[in-house]
């Protein structure tokens, strides 16, 4: 073999001259061994080989905990990892499923972030060190072994909206793994000497590699070839590998089609309508940087560029060039709409039934909300009782999700299943889980969700089939067994404080054929709003209360007299009496003369109102310009949210 | 399992090598000495307690419930074998054979021992009934989630029952993309034979393929002329015809009512396809009458089918409607004579007056030795796989009684079924384990025609329909596996359809008025006459052109 080919990122060795086989062999010792830095000063080696590893993991860490743990949790919530031998079956059936069943396995240590944050950074640290030994990294440029891990951090915090629409099992670590396994195959190619153990190892880890780890075997075998750019032995072998071993998959695994078994376990995200490119080029740079990686220590003109880095200024200005590059990339990839980490935050809380922290977080909310944020919101005020006081203390003003492509978002695929278990409609809880779990898989979310609708609803050997598969995780086996201690018994299972508002609402529905289309906030507007109901208060007030978010003066006022029928001798809420005061005054069909309106609260503050609006429509402002200079002071008010709360698209 | 399959699962897990090699040593735990007597049967699952089985069925491996350990002793005379692995009583295939093979037209005894916080308890024996008559080797099923509108990985699989040996037929997933998404379903075969097969293939690569002596089609069946392409299909034993329901479908949802959704057909009329001229041609086609679920009588000479009477008041669109008078939806069972000379039919006659009970008869299905019809019933409609009142029915075609089948029955739901080849076994998909999951069912049907205890189709592991997600979907029988591969399957999928003509009905297939009385003659008689073996092709339909 020709020795060039061993060349290294190292500086050139001073001294006396050697023989060039010695010569290589040194410099591949001086390569990995920071106390044979003869030529390079000791500082720089601990800074590009220790300290700015160690920063990269710090900032990874800061960036997954401090900046996305809520993310990293709804990772592991859209996700299943089940310690069952089918669990195992079902997944290691295609290329690369191996992959995907470590991926959900660790995934489950996102339940605590910074454990899961943690594993997984050292991971990348392996990648990193692998890497270096791998791709025969010179202590100088040992940064560069870090875009990788980079482009893996990128990947982790920069998918956005697509966390719903992931059919990539375990993804986030299964990529990470993906790449370790890589790596480490290259470093074991790269690591023998003998051709041929070189060529068979590229064979046998091909088919095992690509069997367990798919297309990240095959790139693997790709950079072992152009480790051994010149052997056109390693060329023909990894060829046939490439090519033959997808093809032979193909005809012996079902469920995949031709063009996909070359990208077997590829983080693919794809609906019917778009594909997330924004992944593909990140890890088509994760190829390229790897195949760049592998073909540069052969490359005589980068090895003559290396051999010219002693200047340490030069190799600083790069080293720092380089990290600035990956830190800014991250920060570029990294989705911080907060609404977006807002939703999650109050998903969970709803989740876990803790209705004033989705109140907290809403009233913190420095932009205005998703409609799926109003939605949450709305399910806390309800369980609080709070619809009729506060509910337009909050912003009801509400803006489209942000997402970086044409992606579209639908509530029924983000939190309608928990909604609709809610509002107790737990047929389309479990429709939307059900039909989720086919398109995105079932994962611990939608299982928590059909449980509780299957008790609710008193399918209690459905709900025992769930609880089962909730039991064998790790995270929620607890979870599981606390409602199978309720489970055949609709007492205790209403007397649970999360499902006792539910089971009302439940005992109190009639059955009728319906449909969503597909819309959760108008099926439950349109329902709820056209629904009456004297058996229950608690179902009454939502009624009502859908009432004023419908802005309908005619279904507003039989749900508002029965709700001061069955609430004699209460205090009548606050926004009731505000719609009541209103529509009051704007038709004349019911006399309001003898209601006993709050005096500053409603009859005063509504003549304000009346004023200031009109004050501004006279100086020629526009109704949204009028809105947006009233919200300070009248937005907390159903006139406000009735006259300028407009063209609120539900999705 | 699938063999390609198994290639993944072991080389994924090195180790998973050692553990099956381990494994496969069966191991034979002892009983224990001292335990305590119940009179209590064991809590098993799946439930093969008192069960009839065929002589050549796979292991039926269970599992105790409320237990932490558990073992099983199986006797049949001087033969004795014990199993178990914690909970699991995991049966040894070789063994299982050569104790079914003894115990043929017996009983095998079986002892359960469970350990229960410390201490064992012998629970009361049961028994386990072996027929003489063997059930046909494999069956086929498509595998799907119990989605609504969602699809993403549809299989039809084929199963030897003899061992658990699982294969694709075909799977989606090999010519599904996102934006091209394909649904797979009613996979038929011609007289139990593989050879002569179709499935259809909706929305991505769209079309029927129909398998004629190994070669697969793609059959493009839509046209101007029917509601829809082929649905329901059914193979005539013995002639190149498959005669289809053509349904306008539609569905909407419950918004308590734990059957969840209610799948209803708007419109349905009754179609023929000659499989070697590419034609189609209306079998039936009332205006006030929806026609569905056609099926063959063994003889050849007679097509079975439900059909509903439903009169609309077009106040309001045919869909909106259906929604509110679902429950008015009753389908009765009728036959038409087929005369496979001129391939003409005669005249529709009622063979089971489901409506006048109140009821609705889904899915006729005449034993292949002419003796029984089955027939799905349930209060309204003909979505019977979601409605937990929906139970499976057994007519004698002598006497034309129909009565609700002893044995097999749950208070979930009893849908699709079919009949072995040689008439002893019937199988059928049942909710019963959960109410959401439809799983397979099997019952022995002695020669009076009663039904014994159905037991549900044996898996390795007796824990899997705990964590198995997907229904169990028009189960067939096959007296032999399918040799085309799914890939092949696939790159006739991908192919161009072939283009079918419709032909107008003359006299003979023309649209026939319902009789309204159950027919009283005998022209099906007890025993299944061998089919004309009338050349394909040879005998030309009525073409003429209808006024």
């Amino acid at each position: 073999m020709n020795k060039k080919k061993k060349g290294t990122f190292y500086p050139k060795n001073q001294g006396t001259d050697i023989p060039t086989q010695q010569k290589t062999k040194q410099q591949v010792a001086v390569s990995s061994s920071p106390n044979s830095q003869k030529t390079f000063p000791k500082g720089m080696f601990w800074l590009t080989s220790v300290l700015i590893p160690l920063a990269f993991a710090a900032f990874a860490f800061y960036v997954l905990v401090a900046l996305n743990s809520e993310v990293l949790y709804c990772y592991q919530e859209r996700s299943l990892f089940v310690t069952d031998s089918s669990f195992f079956d079902m997944h290691t059936t295609l290329p690369g499923g191996l992959l995907g069943w470590l991926g959900c396995y660790f995934i489950q240590y996102f339940n605590t972030p910074w454990v899961g944050a943690l594993i997984m950074v050292l991971m990348w640290l392996a990648i990193y060190f692998i890497s270096t030994k791998a791709f025969r990294i010179g202590s100088p440029f040992h940064p560069l072994a870090l875009i990788i891990p980079t482009i893996l951090l990128c990947s982790v915090v920069g998918l956005g909206y697509w966390i719903y629409y992931s059919k990539v099992t375990g993804y986030a670590f299964a990529e990470t793994i993906g790449t370790l396994m890589m790596v480490s195959a290259i470093w074991a190619g790269s690591a023998v000497k003998n051709r041929w153990f070189c060529i068979g190892w590229m064979v046998v880890w091909s088919i095992l590699g690509y069997i367990a780890f798919g297309w990240y075997a095959l790139l693997a075998t790709l950079c072992i070839a152009l480790l051994n750019l010149k052997s056109w032995m390693h060329w023909a072998v990894a060829a046939a590998c490439i090519i033959v071993i997808p093809l032979v998959a193909y005809n012996c695994c079902t469920k995949m089609v031709l063009s996909h078994s070359w990208i077997a376990a590829f983080p693919l995200f794809q609906n019917d309508i778009i594909t997330n490119t924004r992944i593909i080029w990140m890890f088509a740079g994760l190829a390229v940087t790897a195949l760049a990686l592998s073909v540069a220590p052969v490359s005589s003109k980068w090895t003559d560029f290396t051999k010219k880095s002693r200047n340490g200024l030069l190799v600083c200005a790069l080293v720092l060039v380089s990290c600035i590059g990956m830190a800014y990339g991250t920060f570029q990839a990294n989705i911080d709409d907060f609404n977006f980490h807002s939703e999650m935050r109050m998903y969970r809380a709803i989740d876990e039934a803790r209705w004033q922290d989705v109140l907290d977080e809403a009233a913190v909310a420095p932009v205005h909300p998703t409609r799926e944020q109003v939605m949450l919101r709305n399910i806390a005020l309800m369980n609080l009782g709070k619809f009729g006081s506060s509910m337009f203390h909050y912003d009801n003003k509400s803006i489209p999700p942000v997402v970086y492509d044409s992606l579209h978002v639908h509530m029924v695929q983000t939190n309608g299943p928990l909604t609709y278990m809610n509002y107790a409609r737990t047929n389309f809880a479990t429709r939307w889980c059900i039909e989720n779990g086919v398109e995105y898989g079932f994962c611990n979310d939608g299982y928590k969700v059909l449980i509780r609708s299957a008790l609710v609803s008193g399918e209690y050997d459905l709900a025992q089939k769930y609880i089962n598969i909730l039991k064998h995780t790790k995270n929620y086996r607890a979870w599981a067994e606390r409602y199978e201690a309720v489970n055949g018994d609709s007492v205790k299972i209403a007397e649970l404080p999360e499902m006792k508002n539910i089971c009302e609402l439940h005992n109190n529905f009639k059955s009728i054929l319906d449909g969503d289309e597909g819309l959760l906030e108008m099926y439950l507007l349109n329902y709820f709003s056209n629904t009456q109901n004297k058996n229950s208060k608690f179902l009454n007030e939502l009624t009502l209360a859908f009432a004023l978010i419908s802005k309908d003066i005619q279904l507003f006022w039989p749900k508002f007299f029965l709700y001061a029928t069955l609430h004699e001798d209460e205090m009548m809420p606050i926004h009731y009496q505000e719609a009541a005061y209103l529509y009051g005054n704007l038709e004349q069909g019911v006399d309001i003369s003898n209601m006993p309106f709050d005096q500053s609260l409603i009859i005063d503050r509504y003549r304000r109102f009346q004023e200031v609006s009109q004050s501004y429509l006279r100086q020629g402002m526009q109704v949204e310009e009028v809105g947006d200079a009233m919200q300070s002071t009248f937005g907390d008010t159903f006139w406000w949210f009735y006259f300028f709360a407009r063209n609120q698209r539900s999705y | 399992m699938n063999f390609s399959h198994n290639i993944f699962k072991t080389a994924s897990a090195l180790c998973a090598v050692l553990v099956f090699i381990l494994a496969s040593c069966t191991s034979h735990p002892s009983v224990p000495t001292s335990f305590n007597q119940s009179n209590q049967e064991p809590e098993i699952y799946p439930d093969y307690k008192n069960v009839t089985i065929p002589p050549n069925i796979a292991p039926l491996n269970f599992a105790v419930r409320n237990a932490d350990a558990a073992v099983a002793r199986f006797t049949f005379g001087s033969t004795t074998l014990v199993y178990g692995e914690q909970t699991s009583i995991l049966i040894d295939e070789d063994e299982w054979k050569d104790l079914l093979s003894q115990a043929k037209g017996k009983d095998i005894k079986v002892e359960v021992f469970a350990q229960k916080d410390g201490s064992w308890t012998s629970f009361k024996p049961f028994s386990i009934s072996v027929a003489e008559e063997e059930i046909d080797q494999y069956i086929s099923y498509r595998l799907i989630f119990p989605s609504y509108v969602a699809y993403e990985m549809l299989s039809i699989s084929q199963r030897d029952l003899t061992s658990f040996e699982e294969k694709d037929i075909y799977n989606n997933m090999l010519v599904s993309t996102e934006d091209n998404g394909q649904c797979i379903n009613c996979h038929s075969y011609q007289n139990y034979k593989t050879s002569n097969m179709q499935f259809h293939m909706r929305q991505g690569n769209g079309g029927t393929m129909i398998v004629r002596d190994n070669r697969a089609e793609k059959i493009d069946m839509k046209n101007d002329s029917t509601i829809s392409a082929g649905v329901y299909p059914a193979w005539h034993p013995t002639l190149p015809l498959i005669a289809y329901s053509t349904n306008h479908t539609g569905q909407s949802f419950h918004t308590r009512d734990k059957a969840k959704i209610e799948v209803q057909d708007t419109e349905s009329d009754l179609i023929i396809y000659d499989t070697d001229k590419h034609e189609i041609q209306t079998i039936s086609g009332l205006a006030d009458e929806m026609e569905s679920f056609p099926t063959w009588a063994p003889s050849g000479d007679m097509l079975y089918f439900g059909s509903a009477h439903f009169v609309y008041k077009d106040t309001v669109p045919h869909e909106t409607e259906l929604i509110h008078r679902y429950r008015e939806v009753h389908y009765n069972i009728y036959r038409k004579p087929f005369d496979q000379k001129t391939r003409t039919f005669g005249e529709t006659e009622l063979v089971y007056d489901a409506a006048a009970e109140n009821l609705s008869a889904t899915f006729p299905r005449i034993s292949p030795d002419g003796k029984y019809m089955l027939v799905g019933v349930g209060e309204f409609g003909c979505f019977h796989v979601w409605h937990p009142d929906a139970d499976l029915y057994l007519m004698d075609m002598k006497s034309k009684q129909m009565r609700k089948l002893e044995n097999v029955n749950s208070d979930r739901a009893e849908s699709y079924h079919s009949w072995s080849s040689n008439s002893r076994w019937i199988m059928f998909i049942s909710r019963r384990d959960d109410g959401n999951f439809s799983r397979l069912y099997f019952a022995y049907i002695d020669k009076n025609g009663h039904a014994h205890k159905a037991f549900e189709l044996p898996q390795r592991d007796p824990n899997f329909y705990t964590y198995f997600m997907r229904s169990y979907n028009v189960p067939e029988f096959m007296t032999e596996p399918v040799s085309l591969s799914p890939q092949q399957f696939a790159s006739t999928a991908k192919a161009e359809a072939v283009k079918t003509t419709y032909k107008p009905n003359g006299k003979g297939m023309g649209i026939q008025p319902m009789l309204t009385e159950p027919v009283t003659d005998e022209a099906e008689n007890g025993e299944a006459t061998p089919a004309t073996d009338s050349p394909t092709g040879t005998a030309p339909a009525n073409n003429a052109a209808r006024p």
